[in-house]
């Protein structure tokens, strides 16, 4: 199913609740009534195109294609990549490691698993803040330098000679989704459960979720904006090149 | 696993016969041909286990040529577009088939298919791959367990393509975990 501007936002959220993440990210309040997707845009200040093809791109994988986004600005992009940051570092993640500290209270003192599970998660943690780190501190300010300057017209301002190029940072992008892979088999496959089952299968399912949403935000860095960049570094030596 | 290639002008067939075959769990990936052109390009690149071919569809020739490039032990089945006898043997399948007849014959090809595979590799690790998960959970980094043990890297990144293959684990801390939960380290051996 296409996701169009005259459907009910609420039919569209029932038809892939996937979509709530798009949603909230793109700072959009629940409530919406009987309000079609293009009221709801409307009332919330979002442009309708841009939810229609980020809200697309992720319900059919299809759909999913950079070159329908070079008509919206890349802030728009690196704004919605740093709400998903903000909901990982502040929420989800915190969350799988509440739940696993929470496990130790309910477990025998001898019990060293749980001990081994959360010193792994706390490190993959490190690992995910560094990655967030490097891509908030380098890459985007990075990114909305340069757009800055094609829009600036002085494309010979002394700035871009210390510039990096996209396919540096493309290079280095590391999966961080892996280690909840991992994390997954170890609880499914090695690990007896230590708990009532229900808390150990609401962990599991949240990894699964978290993990299933880092792929998709890997794939909105990797499969949208870094092409769009590389279009415009090559915009921007072009127009250096016609001096 | 087992990857399947399905080589059918009618879309609706086609489709159908997708449904049917994802029922299985055994099957990993299906690739859908339409055109006679694409059909030795797609099972050269896809190597795929078994092959669904409408009788009608390809010319003698590319039969074949089909027939060579396929992997040796890729299984052949024909669909029908007409009846077929009762009792017809399993790489024959007819688009008249009820669900229960189709749902026999696949299940006993993908047996089939299983048991060749299954000769293949076991997901137990060999005693070499487990002192090379040793050394990697331990922190090693692959040249240095290649200089331990006397082996090439190359050897050492191939034990571990295999290690994380059978396990499911991608990352050196998952594979440090897996050692300490099954007691091929411990928990003193990482600093
Ligand atoms: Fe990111
Ligand atoms: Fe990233």
């Amino acid at each position: 199913m296409q996701i169009t501007g005259d459907l009910k936002m609420v039919d569209v959220v029932q038809h892939d609740i996937q979509l709530l993440a798009v949603i909230q990210r793109l700072n959009i309040p629940l409530g919406f009534r009987e309000r079609t997707v293009k009221e709801v845009c409307n009332i919330n200040n979002v442009d309708l195109d841009f939810f229609l093809h980020i809200a697309n791109s992720f319900h059919d994988k299809e759909f999913l294609d950079f070159k329908k986004f070079r008509n919206f600005p890349v802030d728009w992009i690196i704004q919605y990549l740093m709400n998903a940051h903000r909901c990982y570092v502040d929420y989800r993640i915190p969350e799988i490691e509440r739940q696993i500290k929470n496990f130790e209270k309910q477990v025998d003192i001898n019990e060293k698993n749980i001990a081994l599970l959360l010193d792994f998660f706390r490190k993959y943690i490190r690992e995910f803040n560094s990655h967030i780190e490097q891509e908030e501190k380098s890459v985007f300010p990075y990114i909305l330098e340069l757009s800055d300057i094609l829009k600036s017209d002085n494309f010979d301002s002394p700035r871009r000679d210390k510039l990096p190029s996209i396919s540096e940072f493309h290079d280095e992008h590391s999966s961080i989704e892996e280690t909840l892979f991992d994390l997954k088999s170890i609880l499914l496959k090695y690990l007896p459960p230590p708990v009532t089952n229900c808390l150990y299968n609401n962990l599991i399912f949240d990894i699964f979720r978290l993990e299933r949403d880092l792929l998709d935000h890997a794939e909105l860095e990797e499969n949208v904006l870094y092409p769009l960049v590389k279009e415009m570094e090559n915009e921007l030596h072009s127009k250096q090149n016609l001096r | 696993m087992a990857k399947l290639v399905i080589a059918e002008s009618s879309h609706v067939i086609a489709l159908g016969l997708l449904s049917l075959v994802k029922t299985f769990q055994d099957v990993e990936n299906v690739r859908i041909v339409h055109e006679e052109e694409e059909c030795c390009s797609v099972i050269e690149e896809f190597s795929p286990d078994i092959l669904l071919i409408n009788t009608s569809f390809l010319k003698l020739e590319t039969m074949h040529r089909m027939l060579k490039i396929k992997k040796d032990e890729a299984i052949v089945v024909h669909i029908f577009n007409t009846p077929l006898p009762i009792g017809a043997p399993m790489e024959q399948v007819s688009i008249l088939d009820s669900k229960d007849i189709l749902l026999n014959k696949f299940d006993t090809i993908l047996k089939r298919v299983r048991n060749l595979s299954d000769e293949l590799d076991t997901e137990e690790l060999s005693p070499r791959e487990k002192d090379i998960l040793k050394e990697v959970a331990i922190g090693l980094t692959n040249k240095e367990i290649a200089e331990k043990t006397f082996i090439s890297t190359h050897t050492v990144i191939s034990h571990r393509k295999n290690i994380t293959r059978k396990l499911g684990i991608k990352t050196v801390s998952g594979l440090t975990v897996y050692a300490i939960l099954n007691n091929i380290i411990q928990m003193d051996d990482i600093s």
